[in-house]
């Protein structure tokens, strides 16, 4: 009897608890309850500025502040190809410096997937990384809406958008590189075009196409093969490339293994992960700066449209573009800052010049749905982790 | 009088009316959406999607590759199952309890985590791996834990279950002396296998076929972490959405759908051409001689080696779980220990949210699919007519929807605003998860509340009407009270399904309401394989205790 009382009960409670989910229509719960306390925390920072203010003659910088914290939302939701790590880093300072807590999710490849999915309904304030093409694309979509960031000007023309909608953060070299244990600089591949050699068969190791990083590399090389010899050669060296390929890792961490392990010698990651990997985890890695020029992705920020916190976003860009916040992302993450003032106090790297891949962004953008899918339908090869057992 | 009458035509159709409006919402026009994407072509309708897909080998390649893992699946885990089932009844003698507990319980740890174990153990650098190498001084690793046969490998040993318990539970009603019977005159075991027993598990047979087929055409978190080039439907529709191109996912979506009505549709027709047999249940004593000889033992070396393989996995994770995660990407033995990696999760609050997310969303999903099932439940087993029957086939109808169908139907219909939301977008919000929860549950929970009201003797309710009660009264003051531990028992189940879920959950997933299994593979692509499998750690005890839970409430459920 005990038993079924206690079932009774749990039953019951378990029907009260749908109160809250009869109503699908309200956003989340928390939502409301920020907007609650937004509302409160507003009352309480004005009413004392209105009634000490004429009394007392504070401090200049803090009535600065607190007016400004006062026209912040309470929180901010950045949707990101960042890896956690970073965001948490730059996430913290913002919130230390202007009190918006900051909630983000790392959805690498399917980033732009999910700020165009909700576009009606967005859940997500800034939009964090990923190439130019993709900005380009979304923008012309609708999905973000103007800021005017402090150091706009400082960003020369190709990395950001006139109007404002977005604007290039980092620029992020995609290199080759190649385990140095298992074969010679002399032996390496010197530029794309080289690993479709047949030496290289099996050689091979990338990240699949959910990668976000991967996909600007893919669709950038096929860009710049159809601008000088053609599509289809641009399509037989995704094939030939494809043939050479290894295998495909859907984790960063799983294919610099492999490539320390030796299983193959050589692969292609944003500079900032081999320098990791070399760096951190002693891995015996070489970088190939390829000859006709890295891939640079200028990773990209912009505030969506219709967002929920749309002044805590206009922060947002501002301070990822900030000297300070640019300065800590080189030194910490190597992060090649998008303006080049202040590269003199970033890591050696970033002050070498490097020669860039010739890439149309613009014809990029409007053909990347398509190249995108093409490569995953019709050459990544499915039959390849079958034939390999 | 009057009145009670009234009550008994007036609640039902409120409920109906209320269930028709969700189940038309929620589960029928999305589907029809997704259908209608899948056949949008340039501002009208055609096939052309439909034409471009099958016009591409390699589209055919994927169709292909998602059949054949159905199929072998069908086989390794029948084959395993079936085994495991005779041998529990016939041959096995001690510790049946325990034994029969530990052979559920890869049910209990989600997929996710159970890919992730693997990988820890049979992947490149793998203890397992490592250990042979090492041992057979091979130059590098002994086999490649990737594509097909990683899948189907890792899949087997969690999916079996489901021909096991089903099988298990029709050999309780054996007519032993029927073997007795055959033995006598000269029969082998194979001609008793064929004879004797298939007949009666036959029925249980072909439903696990349908089970084991549904859930191999649809895994996800297996073919995404460990399928190499191995390209199937699943997760194939999830690259197309990255790739903006929402039509060529609904139209896989469709053809994964098709491909799994297809089979569960012959299937039916085949069980269809045999009646069930009944058997009396006679004497439920084995006989003795069957416990000795060769296949006794054979049948026991079977069942250590399974036990050990789900054992494995599980004492991994925990061991893994208190390494620093830099000794797991460095030692091929890791053994610095450390308490970081709960830690982390306790103090930090963005690394516990997850947990609590899947906690809540799994807890909202069963408490909302038991309301919606356990009065449509109720309705048609006691009242069984042509409404009734329209309501059971409804309900039912997300056990043939794959997993990726239910979350994309969901994304189609609910990325615009929608009268069925009440005019809000769902996507991108929180509700969607336990939305798309209760909807893949709504099947198991319906079946569950079926057998535990049938078991409810209505002598009780006209009981109570005969004593004034109304229809709405009996039931919450009567029929409730009574049917509550087996309906709790299912829930739970469902509970601890659900924790754990990914394939919804990655299409679906937002900032307000990411769930642990997005946490867990985040961590691990990130290079904090520690925090994954604490999370791990956690799901799988908080499973466990669950299914302690159910065997309190409902006892007879497994055994």
């Amino acid at each position: 009897m005990k038993k079924r009382l206690v079932s009774t009960i749990l039953i019951a409670a378990m029907m009260l608890s749908m109160a809250a989910c009869s109503q699908p229509a309200a956003p989340a719960e928390t939502t409301a309850a920020a907007e609650a306390e937004t509302t409160a925390a507003a009352a309480e920072t004005e009413a004392p500025a209105e009634t000490e203010a004429p009394a007392e003659t504070e401090a200049p910088a803090e009535t600065e502040a607190a007016v400004a914290s006062a026209e912040l939302e309470d929180s901010l939701v950045i949707y990101t190809t960042h890896p956690e790590e970073m965001l948490e880093v730059i996430a913290d300072k913002f919130t230390e410096k202007t009190g918006v807590e900051v909630e983000f999710i790392n959805l690498k490849g399917e980033l732009a997937d999910r700020v165009r999915s909700e576009k009606d309904n967005p859940q997500a304030d800034i939009m964090f990384g990923g190439d130019t093409a993709i900005y380009k694309q979304l923008q012309a979509e609708g999905c973000y809406a103007p800021t005017t960031p402090s150091w706009a000007d400082q960003v020369e023309d190709g990395c950001k958008d006139a109007e404002g909608y977005w604007y290039g953060t980092y620029r992020t070299p995609m290199v080759l590189f190649y385990n140095s244990e298992v074969m010679t600089a002399e032996e390496a591949p010197k530029d794309w075009a080289d690993l479709v050699k047949p030496e290289y068969k099996d050689q091979i190791v990338t990240r699949d196409s959910l990668s976000s990083s991967m996909r600007s590399t893919v669709v950038s090389l096929i860009q710049n093969i159809t601008a000088n010899e053609g599509e289809e050669a641009a399509w037989n060296y995704i094939q030939a490339l494809g043939e050479n390929t290894k295998n495909y890792y859907n984790s960063g961490s799983m294919m610099f293994q492999a490539v320390g392990k030796g299983e193959a010698a050589i692969s292609m990651a944003v500079i900032n992960d081999v320098l990791k990997n070399r760096d951190e985890n002693a891995m015996p890695l070489e970088m190939v700066i390829p000859t006709s020029g890295a891939v640079v992705i200028t990773d990209c920020i912009a505030a969506t449209n219709n967002a929920p916190h749309p002044n805590a976003a206009a922060a947002f860009v501002d301070f990822v573009g900030s000297e300070e916040c640019q300065l800590m992302t080189a030194n910490d993450f190597n992060r090649m800052p998008v303006y080049d003032s202040i590269l003199t106090q970033c890591p050696e790297w970033m002050q070498t010049e490097f020669s860039t891949l010739p890439v149309d962004w613009n014809e990029v953008s409007a053909n990347q749905s398509a190249w995108l899918q093409t490569w995953e339908t019709d050459y990544l090869d499915a039959e390849k982790a079958v034939a390999a057992e | 009088m009057r009145k009670t009458d009234q009550s008994r035509t007036f609640l039902p159709l409120v409920w109906y009316g209320v269930m028709g409006f969700l189940l038309l919402g929620y589960i029928l026009l999305p589907f029809v959406r997704t259908v209608l994407e899948a056949l949008r072509a340039g501002d009208g309708y055609g096939l052309l999607n439909f034409h471009e897909f099958f016009s591409n080998p390699n589209q055919w390649t994927v169709a292909k590759n998602t059949i054949l893992l159905g199929v072998s699946m069908v086989v390794t885990c029948g084959t395993i199952g079936i085994l495991l089932a005779l041998y529990m009844t016939f041959l096995c003698s001690r510790f049946k309890k325990l034994i029969h507990i530990l052979l559920l319980s890869p049910m209990m740890v989600p997929g996710v985590i159970t890919v992730i174990a693997f990988i820890q153990l049979y992947g490149e650098s793998g203890v397992v791996t490592k250990a042979i190498q090492y041992a057979l001084q091979l130059p590098s690793a002994p086999f490649v834990f990737q594509g097909y046969g990683a899948i189907l490998f890792v899949i087997t040993y969690t999916q079996y279950v489901y021909f096991y318990l089903n099988v298990y539970v029709a050999l309780k009603y054996m007519d032993y002396a029927a073997i007795e019977a055959a033995r006598s005159l000269g029969a082998s075991w194979l001609q008793i296998f064929r004879d004797v027993i298939w007949p009666v598990i036959r029925p249980a047979v072909l439903t696990s076929v349908i089970i084991t087929f549904a859930s191999g055409v649809s895994a996800f978190s297996a073919p995404n972490l460990i399928g190499g080039g191995f390209k199937v439907l699943s997760t194939q529709i999830v690259r197309s959405k990255a790739n903006n191109h929402m039509e060529m996912a609904s139209v896989q979506v469709v053809v994964l759908f098709a491909i799994s009505v297809t089979v569960m549709l012959l299937v039916r027709f085949y069980s269809r051409r045999f009646g069930s047999i009944a058997a009396d249940r006679s004497q439920p004593a084995v006989p003795e001689g069957m416990r000795r000889g060769w296949l006794a033992v054979v049948g026991r070396i079977v069942v250590l080696i399974q036990i050990l393989l789900i054992l494995l996995p599980i004492a991994a994770i925990i061991y893994l779980s208190f390494v620093s995660t830099s000794s797991i990407m460095q030692d091929i033995f890791p053994r610095s220990f450390t308490l970081e990696n709960y830690l982390t999760i306790f103090r930090k609050k963005r690394v516990l949210k997850p947990l609590i997310n899947s906690l809540q969303m799994s807890v909202m999903a069963v408490a909302a699919g038991l309301v919606l099932t356990v009065p449509s439940a109720y309705l048609i087993v006691r009242r069984g007519g042509r409404a009734e029957g329209i309501l059971r086939f409804a309900l039912m109808l997300p056990s043939a929807m794959p997993a990726s169908l239910v979350a994309i139907n969901l994304i189609n219909a609910f990325n615009q605003k929608s009268l069925f939301a009440f005019g809000q977008v769902l996507i991108g919000g929180y509700y969607i998860i336990p939305i798309a929860y209760v909807i893949t549950a709504l099947p198991m929970l319906l079946s569950s509340n079926e057998v535990a009201i049938q078991g409810l003797h209505p002598n009780l309710e006209e009981a109570s009407r005969s004593l004034g009660a109304d229809m709405g009264n009996t039931f919450v003051r009567i029929i409730l009270p009574n049917i509550a531990p087996g309906i709790m028992a299912g829930g739970i189940l469902i509970f601890i399904r659900m924790i754990g879920e990914y394939t919804m959950s990655a299409l679906l997933y937002g900032v307000h309401n990411r769930p642990i299994s997005i946490s867990i593979i985040t961590n691990m692509q990130e290079y904090n394989v520690g925090i994954s499998l604490a999370y791990g750690v956690i799901v799988i005890l908080i499973c466990y205790l669950s299914l302690a839970l159910i065997f309190r409430l409902d006892d007879r459920r497994f055994l």
